[in-house]
């Protein structure tokens, strides 16, 4: 182990330098202290040319103080490579090809793919994007075909029957069975913003479409719309978009 | 380096080609290396993996203009250095780098208000005080000494990753040991000077002010 740090070695000129540790200009003047001081760093890691190492080679032999400092500088070699071969140790490489895969499918140069245990969060996003921009668009030409229907009034309803709203919910994965359960009762009129809960403070007013902004989990994030009204939007629902109708 | 699997090159036709899965298989074979440089070069893993993604994202995009007449594992390295080399420079920077080969390197003074660590020296203490002399190395010396402690590769090999003469290749190994020996140096003295107060006078800084 090093003692007390020595004092810095003066910087010397790459020309100088490289006259010792290039093959191609190997000379045979002998080399003063100072030269082979400088060498030393070199020739513990087997960076000089054979003829260079073998003159220090011999100098270090027949010196203790430059077989100490050739000591020295190869135990601080090896802390060098020790500790960063331990830190790797306990760090092993990530897989980096599921993260570039990602980018270059987001710079639209490479198909995007599913592989089994790949991030759903990163590889389902220009997807997840694209099935919550077409559902709404889908949604709102239906609606707007709907709007007819909308606009007649409504038939009646028997004495103490309260209108329901039913939430329909179509699952990830283009999942179309929807799941039917009466709700409070209100009338169209009735449902409030609170009732729909859009993450993007917009009012959901009857036989509109609330598209929900970033919630809690920015994997939902785009998927959601809320459709408030009864008209058959059930059919124009994409993956993972949610729909809240009103039936009477 | 191609012993299982396709030639590099091979792989980079392919991939030239509009065949994602040769890309892949070259992410995969030289995915390790990339990191162990990235990792190396900038310490923090998170950035390491972003520095080491974003240079097989640029390898890709400039696949048509790769020079078969080099290996691929030499451009790969060649950009995650300089990316690192790229990303420490933004950082604060520790140390003064050199502007030219003939400069000093001029460390700054230690920071003696710094968390110091404990007597003892375990593996993962070593690495992390190691990992500390490295961060007070200049850019272009780490990613030399990387390249040849680490990676193993030679002067010629490295001189043309940093592209550098292997003149410089040399000259910047040189220093750097030398660096990163007064580093550790001052380290063990400040270790010393924790175990015995008392008895162990203060030693006086290699680097002046």
């Amino acid at each position: 182990m090093p003692d007390a740090p020595r004092s810095p070695t003066p910087s010397r000129s790459p020309n100088l330098f490289a006259r010792r540790t290039t093959a191609t200009t190997v000379n045979s003047e002998p080399l003063n202290h100072d030269e082979l001081v400088d060498l030393l760093p070199l020739w513990i890691g087997g960076d000089l040319d054979e003829s260079t190492a073998d003159r220090v080679a011999a100098a270090v032999a027949d010196s203790d103080e430059l077989s100490e400092r050739a000591e020295e500088l190869a135990a601080t070699r090896r802390i060098f490579v020790d500790g960063l071969a331990s830190a790797l140790r306990t760090d092993p490489a990530p897989d980096l090809w599921p993260g570039v895969r990602v980018a270059l499918a987001a710079d639209g140069v490479l198909a995007p793919a599913v592989s089994p245990g790949e991030s759903a969060r990163v590889l389902a996003f220009p997807w997840r994007r694209v099935a919550a921009a077409a559902a709404l668009l889908v949604s709102a030409a239906l609606l707007w075909t709907a709007a007819g229907e909308w606009a007649a009034p409504d038939e009646p309803t028997a004495a103490g029957e309260s209108t329901a709203m039913s939430e329909r919910l179509v699952g990830e994965g283009g999942d179309t069975s929807a799941i039917h359960r009466p709700a409070a009762t209100h009338t169209v009129a009735d449902v409030q913003p609170a009732d729909v809960q859009p993450a993007d403070g917009s009012r959901a007013a009857p036989g509109g479409l609330v598209p929900l902004g970033p919630r809690a989990s920015q994997r939902d994030a785009s998927q959601l719309l809320y459709f408030v009204g009864d008209g058959p939007a059930d059919a124009a629902l994409g993956t993972g978009t949610r729909l809240v109708s009103d039936v009477r | 380096m191609d012993a299982d699997g396709p030639l590099d090159a091979d792989l980079v036709r392919a991939a030239q080609r509009g065949e994602a899965a040769a890309f892949e298989a070259l992410v995969k074979r030289h995915q390790d290396r990339a990191w162990r440089i990235a990792k190396g070069m900038v310490g923090d893993r998170e950035e390491a993996r972003d520095l080491a993604q974003e240079a097989f994202l640029r390898v890709f995009r400039a696949l048509d203009r790769f020079d078969f007449q080099h290996e691929f594992s030499t451009w790969l390295s060649r950009i995650v250095s300089n990316l690192a080399i790229d990303h420490l420079r933004r950082r604060r920077p520790l140390t003064d780098g050199l502007e030219g080969e003939d400069d000093e390197l001029r460390p700054t003074r230690e920071d003696e208000s710094a968390p110091r660590p404990g007597d003892r020296l375990e593996q993962l203490e070593t690495a992390a005080l190691v990992r500390e002399c490295i961060d007070r190395l200049a850019p272009h010396f780490r990613s030399v000494m990387i390249l040849r402690e680490l990676e193993g590769l030679a002067c010629a090999e490295i001189a043309e990753i940093v592209g550098a003469t292997q003149v410089t290749v040399r000259w910047r190994l040189h220093r750097g040991r030398k660096l990163f020996q007064e580093e550790w140096s001052r380290i063990e003295a400040r270790r010393l000077g924790e175990a015995a107060p008392a008895r162990t006078p203060p030693r006086e800084s290699s680097h002046g002010a």
